[in-house]
């Protein structure tokens, strides 16, 4: 059943009610479990990823060091990073072309590209732990009520995802900060002002990733009364669409004789395919990234709200 | 604040406190078990033997006792704040949380003047204390006063 509209609030969207929502939302993200576990997971996640990297390269460096003639930091990252085997990789994991590669490895700093391309992978599956209980929550302790007394729905809904978006942010930059720093003083591999342009293109390559996932766990807390029901499906939607993508590629080739390279555009039917063209060399195919990833972000969030707006709380 | 509801960060902290506690402790065990292992060896061997060992495992006598009794006490300490989070009390919760976090700065100091040598494993290693002491002081600071 639809909740009457209140009398003394707003029936139009307003900026003033999402940015308060949405600051008080951040603000008290970490008294909610939910936001203290991304926050632990994100930093976890992140660090670990790099240390997968950043280690070996120590060990060798510091292997390295004790034999006379012995190599550096930057010509082991050289050597090792910015080899055919480690292009090839490159290739086979974000299905691009040489050209691609090198721009990761060789005209960029590569070991934080390495760290960044693992990152991204990670990415949608640690978002849903920051994001699924954006209304779910409220709507089962019918907490949300006391909400419609002041404001209309579209502001309770967008303001929870501006909230998540914005505590997503901060995580982010913590995280990639203490990576950067990492890098620049302790490894020492690459220029500080390579590494500081680059690491802030991956922010905002994990930043942009990261929107579509917070708007899809948008929709699912509002369809859902329970919040770990909601962290269940958004993770689940997270992992099995790629699956059931790629169950329909192999059947499209086999069955249908299809060339796999024709069926590229079926990954980029969800944010997942994108992920990779937010670090491509090609500012126009950046461009598009960005924009495919905020089209995705504003067709789950209309779909969300349009849920939200009729659902009983 | 007290005597109301407790936040759900202040027992998803609690179940992360018992869940460390529990897999340190097992920690803890193992390397007694090593060291039972190791002394036996020792026994065994000539006591250059001994020596070479003890190096080969990475360990020095002191500073794997020193070890063992900070993961000892870091454990304890996690278990019994865990049950503070949740009882929401002052010197069980706030303080001996408080005590935890630096306990295992303390340890990491130590163990990078004892020659482990700072990597990134040691900042992953000290993102749970760091975020236990910001957390316990300031955002549940006022519902730890049982």
């Amino acid at each position: 059943m639809m909740e009457p509209a209140t009398s003394n609030a707003s029936r139009v969207w307003s900026p003033q009610h999402v940015w308060l929502i949405a600051f008080y939302s951040m603000r008290f993200a970490l008294r909610s479990g939910g936001g203290l576990m991304f926050l632990l997971i994100f930093l976890t996640v992140g660090l670990s990823v790099a240390s997968l990297f950043i280690t070996p390269l120590e060990s060798l460096v510091k292997y390295d060091s004790a034999v006379p003639g012995g190599m550096d930091a930057v010509e082991i990252s050289t050597t090792i990073l910015e080899s055919e085997m480690v292009a090839d990789a490159v290739e086979w994991i974000t299905d691009s072309d040489r050209d691609q590669s090198e721009y990761l490895l060789q005209e960029q700093p590569a070991l934080l590209s390495a760290i960044l391309l693992i990152l991204l992978i990670a990415v949608p599956f640690t978002t849903c732990f920051g994001a699924f209980n954006q209304t779910s929550g409220d709507i089962a302790s019918r907490g949300l009520r006391y909400l419609l007394l002041r404001t209309e729905r579209i502001n309770i809904f967008l303001g929870r995802f501006v909230g998540v978006v914005l505590f997503t942010i901060v995580s982010t930059i913590g995280t990639m900060l203490v990576i950067i720093l990492y890098v620049q003083f302790k490894v020492g591999a690459y220029s500080g002002v390579d590494l500081w342009l680059w690491g802030f293109q991956g922010l905002a390559a994990v930043f942009f990733l990261s929107l579509p996932y917070i708007a899809l766990c948008a929709w699912v807390s509002c369809l859902l009364d329970t919040s770990f029901g909601s962290l269940a499906i958004c993770l689940l939607i997270s992992g099995f669409s790629l699956v059931l993508l790629y169950v329909l590629k192999l059947s499209l080739i086999s069955s249908m004789k299809m060339d796999p390279e024709s069926l590229g555009w079926l990954s980029q039917t969800l944010p997942w395919g994108w992920k990779y063209e937010l670090l491509h060399g090609d500012p126009m195919v950046r461009m598009t990234a960005i924009l495919a990833m905020l089209g995705f972000t504003l067709a789950f969030l209309l779909l969300g709200l349009r849920h939200f707006q009729k659902r009983d709380l | 604040m007290a005597e109301g509801k407790r936040p759900g960060g202040l027992t998803a902290l609690a179940v992360l406190n018992f869940v460390f506690g529990g897999l340190g402790a097992l920690a803890v065990l193992g390397m007694i078990a090593l060291v039972g292992v190791v002394a036996g060896a020792a026994n065994i061997a000539t006591d250059g033997e001994a020596g070479e060992l003890m190096v080969e495992a990475g360990l020095s006598g002191g500073m794997l006792m020193v070890t063992i009794v900070l993961m000892a006490a870091s454990c304890a300490l996690l278990i019994v704040s865990g049950v503070g989070y949740l009882k929401q009390k002052r010197v069980l919760g706030r303080t001996m949380g408080t005590l935890y976090g630096i306990l295992a700065l303390l340890g990491t100091a130590i163990g990078i003047a004892g020659g482990q040598g700072f990597e990134l494993a040691t900042i992953i290693g000290l993102v749970y204390p760091v975020l236990t002491l910001i957390l316990i002081n300031t955002t549940f600071k006022e519902d730890l006063v049982n």
